[in-house]
C-alpha cells in the first residue's frame, strides 16, 4: 500500500471512527440535579451536632476518668511517699443502708430502662417526635 | 434563547436559569467535544461536561462580559479537563505548544490522497483509529479529534482550544503526518 493509499484510508477511518455522544436533554437534567445538590449540601450545618449519646457518654467517661485519677493520686501518694492517707468511712446502720437501698433501687432502675430506650429504634422515633 | 444576546440579556436581568438552559442547549454538545478530546474517554468527558455547567452556573453572578460567553464557558471547560488530566499526570500541559510555526502543506486535505484512489477490497478496510490515537502524543491527538469532531473545522477548533487558526492548522498536518507514519506501520504489520 502507497502513502497516498494510506492516507485515503486513515482519512476515512478518521472521519467515520472520531465520534462523541450526542448529548440531550437528559444531559440538561443531570446538570440541575447536581446543582440542586450542591445547594442542598451549602445549605446544611457545617458541622453536626453531636448526638445525645456521645454526650452522655462523655460525662459518664468524664466521671469515671476523674475516680480513677483520684484513686491514682491517692494510692500512689501512699505508696511512693510513704504518706498516710487515711480516709474515714462514715457510720451508718445496717437499717439505714436497707431503707436507702430499698428507696433507690426503683428509681434507679426505671430510670436505667428509660434511659437504654432512649436509643431503642422507638425511642429514637419518639425523641424525634417530641424534642 | 437562540443568541448569545439574549442570554446576556437574561444575564443582565438576573435570570440565571434561563442563561444556563440556554447555554446548555447550545454548547453542551460543542463542550462534550472539547472534554472528549482532552479526557479521551466517553464517560469521563461526560462528567467533565457536567461538571463544567455547574460551575459556569457558580460563576454566572461574576461573569463580566470581558469575553463572549461562549469564550467564557470553553475557558472553564479547558481549565476543569486539564486540571483533571494534570491530577493524573495524563498529559503535557497545552501550554508549551502554544507556539508551533506553520508547516507546509494544505492541512485540510490529506496529502494527495483521494478515496477513489484505492481499490474497493483496500476501501472496505479501516484503521483502528482509536489505537492509532493513542500513540499520538498531546497536542497533536487533542487537535485531530477535535477537528473531526467539529466537522473539520480549524476555526472552531481554535476557539475551543484557545489557539490562532494558523497554530491549529499546523498542528493538524504535523498530527496527521504522525498518524500515517503509524498506519503505515500498522499496514506493515497487517500484510
Amino acid at each position: 500500500m502507497n502513502k497516498s493509499q494510506i492516507e485515503a484510508r486513515l482519512e476515512r477511518s478518521l472521519r467515520n471512527q472520531v465520534r462523541a455522544p450526542k448529548l440531550d436533554r437528559r444531559f440538561d437534567a443531570a446538570v440541575w440535579a447536581q446543582i440542586e445538590s450542591a445547594k442542598a449540601s451549602a445549605a446544611a450545618p457545617a458541622m453536626p451536632a453531636k448526638p445525645d449519646a456521645s454526650r452522655w457518654l462523655f460525662a459518664i467517661n468524664l466521671v469515671g476518668a476523674l475516680v480513677a485519677a483520684a484513686l491514682v493520686v491517692m494510692y500512689g501518694a501512699q505508696a511512693f511517699s510513704g504518706a498516710e492517707v487515711n480516709v474515714a468511712l462514715p457510720q451508718v446502720s445496717q437499717g439505714f443502708v436497707e431503707r436507702a437501698v430499698m428507696a433507690m433501687v426503683w428509681p434507679v432502675t426505671i430510670l436505667a430502662l428509660g434511659f437504654g430506650m432512649m436509643f431503642t429504634a422507638v425511642g429514637r422515633r419518639l425523641r424525634a417526635e417530641f424534642f | 434563547m437562540e443568541r448569545d444576546a439574549d442570554l446576556l440579556a437574561a444575564l443582565k436581568a438576573g435570570n440565571h436559569h434561563a442563561v444556563l438552559e440556554g447555554l446548555m442547549t447550545r454548547y453542551r454538545q460543542k463542550v462534550m467535544h472539547l472534554a472528549f478530546s482532552i479526557m479521551r474517554d466517553q464517560a469521563l468527558a461526560e462528567d467533565m461536561s457536567q461538571t463544567v455547567f455547574v460551575k459556569a452556573w457558580q460563576a454566572l453572578p461574576k461573569f463580566d462580559g470581558r469575553a463572549s460567553l461562549s469564550t467564557w464557558l470553553y475557558t472553564i471547560a479547558r481549565n476543569t479537563c486539564l486540571t483533571a488530566v494534570e491530577r493524573e499526570r495524563r498529559v503535557v500541559p497545552l501550554e508549551d505548544f502554544a507556539e508551533v510555526a506553520d508547516d507546509d502543506g494544505d492541512p485540510m486535505v490529506f496529502g494527495t490522497a483521494q478515496a477513489g484512489v484505492e481499490s474497493a477490497g483496500q476501501a472496505a478496510a479501516e484503521y483502528d483509529v482509536a489505537t492509532l490515537l493513542e500513540q499520538l502524543p498531546e497536542p497533536y491527538r487533542r487537535v485531530v479529534v477535535l477537528f473531526y469532531l467539529e466537522d473539520r473545522s480549524c476555526e472552531e477548533v481554535g476557539e475551543l482550544l484557545s489557539m490562532p487558526t494558523g497554530t491549529v492548522k499546523a498542528l493538524l498536518h504535523r498530527g496527521r503526518k504522525r498518524l500515517a507514519a503509524l498506519a503505515g506501520e500498522m499496514s506493515e504489520t497487517e500484510s
